[in-house]
């Protein structure tokens, strides 16, 4: 039953994890067309989640966690828009650098691991009452 | 009675304990399967060979003897699904789902066989009835 409650706290991980790059993800796609509020300032920057893996010594299994966020360096869309408050003189506007097609791609991605992690849950439980049918 | 001295009931809870142990390193796998250089992990039957190796290296009585327990856990092996992504992660989900319900279903005949056999010994108890 122990190796069970960790295989529990190991998906528990996984979802938790999972559910922290759909955050993320939802904040890119929310931001898409997000532009800076005057001209020479930056619009918002894509964010990407890493993912690490780590010895929870707790309960002696190889977890994972949302290590850290970072900042995607590509280069911002430009946009024509001279009517725009933060045109530059040319009339061009910087507009965040987050393609919606990758967005959703990554977030299907997201949804697929949280149901994987979802279904070990569900199988481990279910190993679980019958080891206590036993009692029965 | 102790119920550990059954040979029967002793190798059934011996392959539960083995199949929950692979259990939790296959959700390992899962929980890690979007994490770069991550390579998936199985946990396989103590293997023949490396128990002879185990045996014969006793050189003193008072050396421990591998346990002779039936499917024992040993450690986790590197098990890569065969595709790798640009990250280096080598999880397939789809195999770590199949193994998955693999150990369960092995995990719900073991203690079936459990219970059933425990239930012989309720009905030997009770004579027959």
């Amino acid at each position: 039953m122990d190796d069970l409650n960790t295989a529990l706290s190991i998906s528990a991980s996984g979802m938790r994890a999972q559910s922290g790059r759909i955050r993320i993800v939802a904040e890119n796609i929310a931001n898409a067309n997000s532009t800076p509020v005057a001209p020479g300032l930056e619009p918002y920057r894509r964010q990407v989640p890493v993912f690490s893996s780590f010895l929870d010594k707790d309960v002696d299994a190889t977890l994972v966690r949302l290590s850290r966020v970072e900042l995607d360096p590509t280069a911002f869309t430009v946009r024509h828009d001279p009517a725009h408050p933060a045109a530059d003189a040319e009339g061009n506007v910087l507009v965040a650098n987050v393609n919606p097609l990758i967005e959703m791609m990554d977030l299907r991605e997201a949804q697929r691991s949280y149901e994987a992690n979802l279904g070990a849950l569900d199988q481990v439980r279910s190993m679980a009452a019958s080891t206590l049918r036993i009692l029965e | 009675m102790d119920l550990s001295k059954s040979p029967l009931l002793s190798g059934l809870a011996n392959r539960l304990q083995f199949l929950a142990a692979r259990t939790s390193v296959i959700s390992e796998n899962i929980a890690n399967a979007d994490t770069p250089g991550y390579v998936a992990r199985d946990l396989g039957p103590a293997d023949f060979d490396a128990r002879i190796a185990g045996a014969l290296k006793v050189s003193d009585p008072r050396h421990l003897q591998p346990g002779g327990r039936a499917g024992a856990a040993s450690a986790p092996h590197l098990a890569p699904d065969g595709e790798a992504s640009l990250s280096g992660n080598q999880v397939s989900i789809e195999t770590q789902m199949m193994k998955l319900s693999e150990s369960r279903m092995g995990y719900s005949l073991a203690s079936s066989v459990y219970r059933k056999s425990v239930e012989l010994m309720r009905m030997a108890v009770r004579g027959g009835r």
